[in-house]
């Protein structure tokens, strides 16, 4: 019995050991590409750019094996241009979550109809994971919770995997816990107070689950003041050059800071600050044209846009 | 009747496009109870004649036969016992565990192969070592493990290749004694060896190979009563022929 | 028959004695061990719910050990005996060089479903020992695995009298890893409604390694209801089937080469 324990002890020692190096070795190892400097210590300091990617990659592989969790393990891939040109093969859902495959994603192995293999086919569907995507339901989302535990502790600049981990700890079968989705969103804006869309989720819950008015104007003026700062509505402007995939990200991003404006303005009505409400009315359709809440807000306290 | 009858056998190497001749219309045979060294150069064509003999390597023409048989049937192998020049035994397997594994692939039984080994490994010179893994032995070891292989089945022909290579003087003198005793025993053996000396005191004759071809074919009895020694013997008749060689080529 | 039955016997012996002599079965062993308990490991650091994962950790570990052993052992079984050179006294016995390319074989697959049963029990122990436990799927898995050995025995050892050993490696392990991605990839080039493209991507898929075809890991973290007895009866069919066929090219290219 002594050697063991013995063992451990020296494991446990040079784990503790290698991880002071570590951070003293790479003391900007979390650094994100995007921040000030950023460039200056990938140039000088490669282990870092090397450590990064290693995080990003396995908070990337979490987040897809999350995705594979709440399919009971049936593998995903992007849907060809006929297959959404058609819609034979997209999703629809048997539940309430919302349509997160969008209408681009379908299964790997095909629907019997759409596939040519025959009895290949067959014992492929009959092998592996595989549910008909047209009518597919989802697992017990509280198995992929622990999943978005590691990857935010991976990578812990990983918007996604705050985002979509708080929305499952709050719609789980077993964790309906607004307090828990809100605290690990905090976690989220600690790590990465720059994130409109941290700051936008967690002004959601606030405004509409807790009803706390304040603290969701808090941070969906946050949010916005993010949004107008780096410009982004400007930035995701339809443009003919952008590929379909750039197309696709700029139109999720548009729908995100359309969002946080109109959530915005909402919470500034609720809260009865007309003056500002009308102010913020005006520069949501000046930079974002459908900008429904601001049309409605306006409307009400007759102001012309 | 021959135990071992070779005619007009040829093998080729192919080199690309090119193809070289190990062994050139050879043509010889072995008499049951005889003792016949295989001579020559390096690259003389000894082993290639040995492998066509026992199968691994295909004859371009010719034919080959053991016991009566043509050498493609496996039936007659039952009866001879085969050293390769220079193996190297499984690395993680004992002497003991190599010697069963060829007591089985020769068809022996257990109790077969456990009467056979220990006195194999006796007469070899291995008993002492026959629990350590065949990794630990010298090169010189592991030639009497590949011996004492070559005599699990009782082989009423062996057939052993460059048999004194990595044997230090005690362990050629156990050879010698082991090979005589094999003879007496009813064996008929013919192998390659460099070591003349050795040829001389075991061997009743002696074939040498130059080039792939038979140069000589004598007995020891013959040499002894003509040649100052075997050697000088070899050296003479070898430069003969590489002259006679160039003289043609010329 | 009785014969090849008998090689066959002594070549697995002496393999099985060799394989864990040099500690590659100890040491997948111990690797899957290390995965499956580093996947617990995040629930001393408060992180619950991982059944999935560890699962998933400990069978993915399983199935890729099985395949990397499974690959080395199939292509250095012969290849070793000629560089050793005693692939000579082996044929110089009563056997013929077929006899010897099918004992390789079976050696071979026997060697590596033992060490995929003795790692399967490892983690099935020690996954019970944490509370998780498989379904009755589990015992479908386990057959189709030793299934999909020996398709990757006979395929190694076809490839290893073909190709230079690490040759022969590198294209047995990545043919064997990669099947699932050749299938899908081949899969994305469907075209709907054309019979004739259809047509060609069914033939074409018949002639690609289906060693994923064989993995149920899926099936079984998850949980889901056993495979139909229909797919298992096909999947050895095929399995024998196509075992046959690399064996019986091996033997053809063996047959004349010389050694």
């Amino acid at each position: 019995m002594k050697h063991p324990i013995t063992s451990i002890f020296i494991c446990a020692g040079l784990l503790f050991v290698s991880g002071v190096s570590a951070k003293v070795a790479l003391p900007d190892h979390l650094i994100q590409p995007s921040s000030e400097g950023a460039n200056e210590v990938y140039e000088e300091k490669p282990t870092t750019s090397i450590v990064g990617e290693f995080r990003t990659s396995v908070a990337s592989y979490l987040y897809a094996k999350a995705h594979e969790y709440m399919h009971g393990g049936v593998v995903f891939r992007a849907a060809t241009d006929t297959e959404v040109a058609n819609g034979r093969r997209t999703a629809s859902h048997g539940d309430s979550l919302e349509a997160h495959h969008g209408s681009q994603e379908t299964t790997v192995i095909p629907e019997q109809e759409f596939d040519p293999r025959s009895l290949w086919g067959e014992l492929d569907r009959g092998t592996q994971p595989w549910m008909d995507i047209r009518v597919h339901g989802h697992r017990d989302l509280s198995e992929a919770l622990p999943l978005f535990r590691m990857m935010t502790w991976a990578d812990p600049h990983f918007i996604e995997g705050y985002e979509m981990g708080s929305y499952l700890v709050f719609s789980s079968a077993k964790n309906k816990r607004v307090d828990r989705a809100m605290k690990f969103l905090e976690e989220g804006i600690a790590n990465n107070p720059g994130s409109y869309r941290l700051h936008k989720s967690y002004g959601h819950y606030a405004l509409t689950i807790t009803k706390q008015n304040e603290l969701a104007l808090e941070h969906l003026e946050k949010a916005v003041s993010i949004i107008e700062a780096r410009q982004l509505a400007k930035r995701t402007q339809r443009n003919d050059s952008m590929t379909e995939g750039q197309q696709r990200v700029a139109q999720i991003e548009d729908l995100e800071q359309s969002q946080a404006w109109n959530e915005f303005i909402q919470v500034l009505r609720k809260l009865e600050r007309k003056e500002e409400a009308i102010r913020w009315s005006k520069r949501c359709i000046e930079v974002n044209a459908p900008c429904p809440s601001g049309r409605r807000a306006l409307e009400v306290y007759g102001v012309k846009p | 009747m021959d135990i071992i009858r070779v005619e007009n056998l040829c093998v080729h190497y192919a080199n690309g496009r090119s193809s070289h001749c190990a062994v050139d219309n050879l043509s010889f045979g072995v008499r049951a109870g005889e003792i016949v060294g295989f001579l020559g150069n390096n690259g003389a064509g000894k082993s290639s004649t040995i492998k066509a003999l026992m199968g691994f390597q295909k004859p371009s023409s010719g034919s080959a036969f053991l016991f009566g048989e043509n050498i493609n049937a496996v039936a007659s192998r039952q009866r001879v016992g085969f050293l390769p020049e220079t193996a190297l035994y499984s690395p993680y397997l004992t002497p003991r565990e190599t010697l069963r594994q060829y007591g089985e692939l020769s068809g022996l039984s257990l109790s077969e192969i456990t009467a056979v080994t220990d006195a194999v490994l006796e007469k070899t010179g291995v008993r002492s070592k026959a629990d350590v893994l065949n990794r630990t032995l010298s090169k010189g070891m592991l030639q009497r493990v590949g011996l004492a292989q070559a005599l699990m089945n009782r082989p009423e022909l062996l057939i052993l290749d460059e048999v004194s290579s990595g044997l230090d003087p005690i362990g050629r003198r156990d050879l010698r004694t082991l090979l005589l005793a094999e003879r007496e025993r009813g064996a008929t053996i013919f192998f390659s060896s460099h070591q003349l000396s050795e040829v001389e005191s075991v061997c009743d004759r002696i074939l040498i190979l130059n080039h792939g071809r038979l140069i000589a074919e004598r007995t020891i009895k013959d040499i002894r009563a003509t040649e100052p020694s075997l050697e000088d013997y070899f050296v003479r008749v070898v430069s003969d022929s590489m002259s006679a060689e160039t003289g043609v080529s010329r | 028959m009785k014969q090849t039955l008998v090689i066959c016997k002594s070549l697995i012996r002496t393999g099985l004695l060799e394989t864990f002599r040099r500690k590659e079965a100890w040491v997948v062993i111990f690797l899957t061990i290390l995965m499956t308990f580093g996947a617990y490991t995040f629930t001393f650091f408060g992180v619950s719910g991982l059944d999935i994962f560890v699962k998933d950790m400990a069978l993915t570990a399983v199935g890729l050990f099985t395949t990397i052993i499974g690959s080395v052992i199939a292509t250095r079984q012969i290849p070793d005996d000629i560089s050793r050179r005693t692939i000579f006294p082996i044929l110089s016995r009563p056997i013929t060089r077929d006899q010897y390319v099918v004992a390789r074989a079976v050696a071979a697959f026997v060697m590596t479903a033992l060490c995929f049963v003795m790692m399967t029990t490892v983690v099935t122990l020690l996954l019970a020992a944490l509370k998780l436990t498989f379904g009755l799927i589990f015992l479908q898995y386990i057959w189709l695995k030793l299934m999909a050995v020996m398709w990757l025995s006979a395929f190694g050892v076809f490839l290893s009298v073909t190709l230079s050993q690490s040759a022969a490696f590198t294209l047995c392990f990545m043919l064997a890893l990669g099947s699932g991605a050749f299938s899908r990839t081949l899969l994305l080039t469907v075209g709907e409604g054309n019979p004739a493209v259809n047509w060609v991507i069914t033939f074409l898929y018949g002639f690609l390694p289906h060693y994923a075809l064989f993995d149920t890991t899926g099936k079984v973290i998850y949980g889901w209801k056993p495979i139909p007895a229909m797919v298992v009866v096909s999947l050895t069919i095929y399995a024998i089937t196509i075992s046959a066929f690399w064996l019986y090219l091996a033997t053809r290219k063996f047959r004349g080469q010389s050694l």
